[in-house]
């Protein structure tokens, strides 16, 4: 039996654990079959780095029984679980089917539709820059750091901050202040913070036993940023992070609920202890 | 003063001079002049208290820590007036009860206040006289410990010639020497450690400060000359002590770090005192700050092949193969561009997403790909990230495939260094496929992805004061997608990693190669990159 893979390195694996790997040559008569279960391929991705299509009938805890196209005739195989990395299904369908996607998704709460854009790095840096160049109504932030930064991205975004907050803009920074805060970062918090006041962004503080952790930036009423980077320069260029925007008026205003229960446990800057 | 912010202490100082009409004179930093710390500065001028803002020429900074009450005693140490001094960090202060050495002091404020401004704050006010207000009443037993000591020195830098002129014949000749140095980089004073090292016991205590950067590369080569380095390291704590103990009779302190600047730029004071008494007493500070540190890495750099006998063979075979070598010539972050999807979403602030990661390990299927800045230590007592590990370890068990890129800090001081690689010698037995990340790239995501179509992303750790909710605010989003999305796999899988995971071993090799070619340079780098080659 032969099935045509992307990297033949697999026979290592079948050397490696026989038992496991009992690929069943079941050979189907069938042909006229063929042209429907072949129409959407799925690809397995296996873990010796090997890939190759087939097609899905069946998922047993153990095995995926797969009708497979050699090159002579379709087979079914059983593919061991074991021996998968993951499998990306032929349509999105197949995949909400097979994955239970809807009922994870009630289980879970998960009821708001939203788009979403998934967001590296730079790309987190930029799509910010863009939404808040683009905002209407306001700009919520709850940040771990807050700092104008040397970096060109972060002066951006807190310029056009501090620019629509001057034209009337609803803008509020919220950010941590712990008492243990070391003195440098402290000094450029406040100092920043002080900037943002004079041009009428609305900063206070979270200074309690809980560290204010969260990195949240809420656009309008629609677009929620949140994710692992801080608005700084490490954030946006340095450190692998990972961000999405979530485009959805539903989530938003779970976050801004959420922001607000934080607005009321925090303080402004002439109330915070040092 | 470098730095004040202690409510108790401001308040005692403008009590002092607006209800007891003493004459209060302070001296400080332009540090303390910026807008988070003017309110305390005009406080006290508003209270009477003449406040000079002084600074040395060039670059340096007034950086004491220091004050003379009524001409007769002098208090100083390394401790700045602030809540973190007196709370968390591991500091010192000395009552010196000597009205010489007040006056010593007294003459240089007076010195250096030619380099000051009165603080331009809002005139001082009239405040009413009230003898009743609340001073506090001295304590009946001070605190800390009484020693005497023979004999006394102080130095005012800029004098950092003078001071080596008597502290190193007193080092070069030293049997035991007790260091704890907040920052240390003066390049004789460590050579000097470094060379005495050999013959003399020599402890130096660091924060964690100091390890980082080129400081990493200095602290080795003192521990490689013999040298027992520690690092202390804790969140929102300091060991800030200035202060070394030499053959348990001599001791030096102050504000100063043994760094140039400090010596030859700021304005500081170093105290030597000859006090066999005092010195036990700094002595023991030191081993209860040694006692909370973590010794300085062992691992020398070691150029052989790997060898495939060192690898585990207990590691599961299901396990994708690892190796061969990290490539050390492309050690940078791999950009990775946006890319879009549609779906449901819910939005889990604080406590609540430790469930439904819960749920959505419970339920995986196929996959669960995972980038994670901090996996927190395994301790007795953390039931939700037990329940977290004990439902990764069961999917393990179900055959699902779990991929798991962890952190790895560019220092051993990082506590997460070793945390990291526990959970990825526990978790590579339990059949999940954990790599540490390259050191010289901070993977600082926060990320889960299943079946590579649910995905929870945000600012929580895996820490249990995260996952509980209890001493962090965290958000995160939970996100099902309306089908898969590959690239969420690519771009978990393409994060740089170390290459080499079979054993403990072999990727401690490799983090500690990776660590000495960051920390070398230009023909050092070269040559230690041809070496690498050679090896292979």
């Amino acid at each position: 039996m032969k099935i045509n893979r992307r990297k033949s390195s697999c026979a290592k694996v079948l050397e490696a654990t026989p038992c496991r790997l009992i690929w069943a040559a079941t050979l189907l008569t069938g042909f006229c079959l063929v042209p429907a279960a072949f129409a959407q391929l799925d690809t397995f991705y296996l873990r010796d780095g090997s890939s190759f299509t087939g097609n899905i009938v069946a998922e047993t805890a153990d095995a995926y029984r797969t009708l497979v196209q050699t090159p002579t005739a379709p087979m079914m195989t059983n593919v061991p679980v074991r021996a998968v990395r993951y499998v990306v299904y032929g349509s999105p369908q197949k995949a909400r089917a097979n994955l239970d996607l809807e009922r994870v998704a009630r289980a879970l709460h998960a009821n708001d539709n939203a788009s979403i854009m998934f967001l590296p790095t730079e790309a987190f840096g930029k799509a910010v820059q863009d939404a808040v160049q683009s905002a209407r109504s306001r700009i919520w932030i709850l940040a771990y750091y807050i700092s104008g930064g040397s970096h060109e991205t972060i002066q951006a975004i807190y310029d056009t901050v501090r620019q629509k907050a001057r034209a009337g803009l609803d803008a509020l920074v919220i950010s941590e202040f712990g008492k243990g805060t070391p003195m440098p970062i402290r000094n450029a918090t406040l100092n920043y913070a002080n900037t943002l006041d004079e041009d009428g962004v609305t900063v206070r503080f979270i200074q309690e036993y809980r560290t204010l952790h969260k990195k949240v930036i809420l656009v309008d009423h629609d677009k929620t940023f949140l994710g692992s980077a801080n608005l700084t320069g490490m954030g946006v260029s340095y450190s692998d992070e990972f961000n999405v925007l979530i485009q959805s008026e539903p989530f938003a205003r779970s976050v801004e609920a959420d922001i607000r229960g934080i607005q009321q446990k925090s303080k402004p800057i002439n109330e915070l202890g040092y | 003063m470098f730095y004040i912010s202690s409510e108790a202490l401001v308040q005692a100082l403008c009590s002092l001079s607006a209800d007891r009409g003493i004459s209060v004179r302070v001296l400080t930093s332009s540090d303390m002049e910026t807008t988070a710390n003017r309110p305390v500065l005009a406080r006290l001028e508003e209270h009477g208290v003449a406040v000079y803002v002084v600074t040395p020429p060039g670059s340096g900074r007034l950086h004491h820590k220091c004050a003379v009450v009524d001409g007769q005693v002098v208090l100083t140490g390394a401790a700045n007036w602030s809540e973190a001094a007196e709370q968390s960090n591991h500091e010192d202060v000395l009552a010196l009860y000597s009205a010489e050495l007040a006056g010593e002091y007294l003459a240089h404020f007076d010195d250096i206040q030619v380099n000051g401004n009165r603080f331009e704050g809002p005139p001082p006010s009239k405040v009413a006289h009230r003898p009743n207000s609340r001073i506090p009443l001295p304590p009946r037993n001070l605190p800390g410990m009484a020693a005497t000591a023979d004999w006394a020195r102080v130095y005012f830098t800029p004098a950092r010639q003078a001071i080596l002129d008597d502290l190193l014949p007193l080092l070069k000749n030293a049997h035991t020497v007790d260091a704890g140095m907040y920052l240390i980089t003066d390049r004789e004073l460590m050579d000097t450690l470094a060379q005495i090292a050999s013959n003399a016991t020599v402890r130096l205590v660091v924060d964690s400060i100091a390890v980082s950067g080129r400081g990493l590369g200095d602290l080795q080569t003192l521990w490689d000359a013999g040298v027992q380095v520690v690092s202390f390291h804790k969140d929102r704590a300091s060991m800030h002590l200035k202060a070394v103990v030499i053959d348990n009779r001599h001791v030096w302190t102050g504000s100063a770090n043994w760094t140039t600047t400090a010596l030859d730029g700021n304005y500081e004071d170093v105290l030597w005192l000859d006090s066999p008494a005092l010195a036990r007493l700094y002595s023991q500070k030191l081993d209860d700050t040694i006692a909370e540190s973590q010794s300085f890495e062992t691992k020398a750099l070691d150029l052989t092949a790997p060898d495939d006998s060192r690898a585990d063979s207990e590691f599961c075979v299901e396990l994708p193969a690892t190796g061969p070598r990290t490539n050390f010539t492309d050690l940078g972050r791999v950009p990775f561009p946006a890319f879009e999807g549609t779906g449901k979403v819910v939005y889990l602030p604080d406590e609540e997403m430790q469930p439904a990661l819960r749920r959505l390990i419970q339920t995986a299927r196929q996959s669960i790909f995972i980038g994670m800045y901090v996996f927190s230590e395994q301790k007795s007592a953390a039931p939700f990230t037990e329940e977290v590990i004990r439902d990764l370890e069961a999917a393990a068990r179900r055959g699902v495939y779990i991929y798991m890129v962890l952190y790895t800090p560019p220092s051993t001081a990082d506590r997460l260094d070793e945390h990291h690689s526990n959970w990825a010698e526990q978790l590579r037995r339990a059949g999940i496929d954990v790599r540490l990340a390259l050191p010289t790239v901070p993977l600082h995501m926060k990320t889960i992805v299943v079946d590579l179509s649910k995905v929870i992303v945000g600012s929580h750790n895996w820490s249990e004061g995260a996952l509980s909710g209890k001493r962090v605010y965290e958000s995160s989003a939970l996100i099902i997608l309306d089908g898969q999305e590959p690239k969420l796999a690519d771009f978990i899988l393409s994060r740089p990693t170390i290459s080499d995971m079979r054993s403990r071993d072999l990727w401690r090799q490799e983090i500690t190669t990776l660590r000495h070619l960051v920390q070398s340079g230009g023909t050092a780098r070269e040559t230690l990159l041809e070496q690498l080659e050679n090896a292979e």
